[in-house]
């Protein structure tokens, strides 16, 4: 999977926010908000393919934690992002 | 011709042949804004009536931004680092206008098709909007898509996609609130003064209303247009603020990244520094009358 082109990850009032670029977009105006753990994967994955088991990797290098639980927390979040239309096949 | 405009506290001079067809349309709009101060422009133009020179717009850098109504514009990066963009009628294929701008955004050179004053000049003036927004965006001017009303010496700006109902809401004001007056119905300029105070400015952009002036106000709010069936306001939430006030300024594709970081920063400090609000409302005087009231109430926060 990707991340979707045309969001861009920002920090606003001190939160990390995605918001579409390109007023051609439907999505123009839209903001999302990411916690700290999403943030990171998206700076990470940004701009290239991925597998679940990438952003579980990024994840146990960041926080130091097993590879299970890890698993579990890229799916939650990488669902959440795809359920916010900011991924791709 | 050779001529200094001022508009938000920026000067920009334009240079055209005296035979120039659309003259005349091109000082109804500029004319208020023509400043005899002799201060260093932020930004030169040029502009000729004449064929189009061959398009260098085919390896289309980013595919294309959206325009005004009924004009597409597209762009691309040229070798030298400048940015070439040609506008077209939606209905047509042939480019109407070529515009080149230099890699530093403080030159603008724009070649007009003739066809007639009355349709060339909705392309300059749009050609020219743009080239003031790349020349500005760096020293914190925004251009909004918006009508901004000016009431009890404040401007209230309203926003919405074409055809929301924008200008009703303002013609509603006007109509029925005393003291209220339009300051500008399409695209009104955003600065904050020297002493941090968020001001809204008239322009030469008014979309098609004929409305040129050249004042400005501190802004009281910004209240986003929502077709509805009752007449409510509400206030939005700081980050929903930021993405209305974003959604309601043109996307530029090609920017620098410090150009759109002081973009995001003006954004933000609008966001936290004004009022943004959503009216949901019906095209009636109750909903000037709602708006008012609400925006009013907003002030005393």
């Amino acid at each position: 999977m990707k991340i979707k082109k045309g969001f861009t990850l920002r920090t606003v009032m001190g939160q990390n926010v995605v918001l579409a670029e390109g007023n051609n977009s439907d999505n123009y105006g839209k903001i999302i908000t990411l916690n700290s753990s999403a943030a990171l994967l998206w700076e990470k994955l940004k701009g290239r393919s991925f597998e679940a088991e990438d952003a579980a990797r990024v994840l146990v290098d960041a926080y130091g934690i097993d590879a299970q639980q890890a698993r579990e927390d890229a799916w939650y979040i990488l669902g959440k992002m795809m359920e916010k239309g900011l991924l791709e096949e | 011709m050779k001529e200094h405009f001022k508009v938000a506290q920026n000067t920009f001079v334009i240079t055209a042949p005296d035979s120039l067809s659309v003259r005349d349309a091109l000082m109804r709009r500029y004319g208020p804004f023509v400043s005899t101060v002799d201060e260093t422009p932020v930004l030169e133009i040029d502009i000729k009536e004449e064929a189009l020179p061959e398009s260098v717009v085919k390896s289309i850098y980013e595919p294309e931004f959206d325009g005004i109504g009924l004009i597409t514009p597209r762009a691309s990066r040229l070798g030298d680092g400048s940015v070439a963009m040609e506008f077209s009628h939606v209905s047509e294929e042939k480019p109407r206008l070529w515009m080149k701008m230099a890699p530093s955004m403080n030159r603008a050179e724009i070649v007009s098709a003739p066809k007639s004053p009355e349709e060339d000049i909705y392309f300059i003036t749009h050609a020219i909007m743009i080239a003031y927004m790349l020349a500005t965006i760096g020293n914190g001017t925004l251009l909004i898509h918006a009508s901004a009303v000016k009431y009890d010496g404040k401007a209230y700006l309203f926003q919405g996609k074409s055809g929301t109902g924008k200008s009703t809401h303002s013609r509603l004001w006007v109509e029925n609130i005393a003291g209220a007056e339009l300051l500008n119905d399409d695209h009104p300029v955003i600065r904050f003064a020297d002493d941090g105070t968020p001001m809204v400015y008239g322009s030469p952009w008014s979309g098609k209303t004929h409305c040129y002036r050249n004042e400005r106000a501190q802004i009281g709010a910004f209240v986003r247009i929502v077709r509805g069936q009752e007449n409510e306001l509400r206030r939005l939430a700081p980050l929903s603020s930021y993405a209305s006030l974003t959604a309601s300024m043109f996307y530029l594709p090609f920017l620098s990244e410090e150009q759109r970081e002081i973009r995001h920063r003006t954004i933000e400090r609008l966001a936290c520094e004004v009022p943004c609000c959503e009216m949901h409302c019906r095209p009636d005087a109750d909903a000037a009358l709602t708006c008012v009231n609400g925006v009013s109430n907003n002030k005393n926060d």
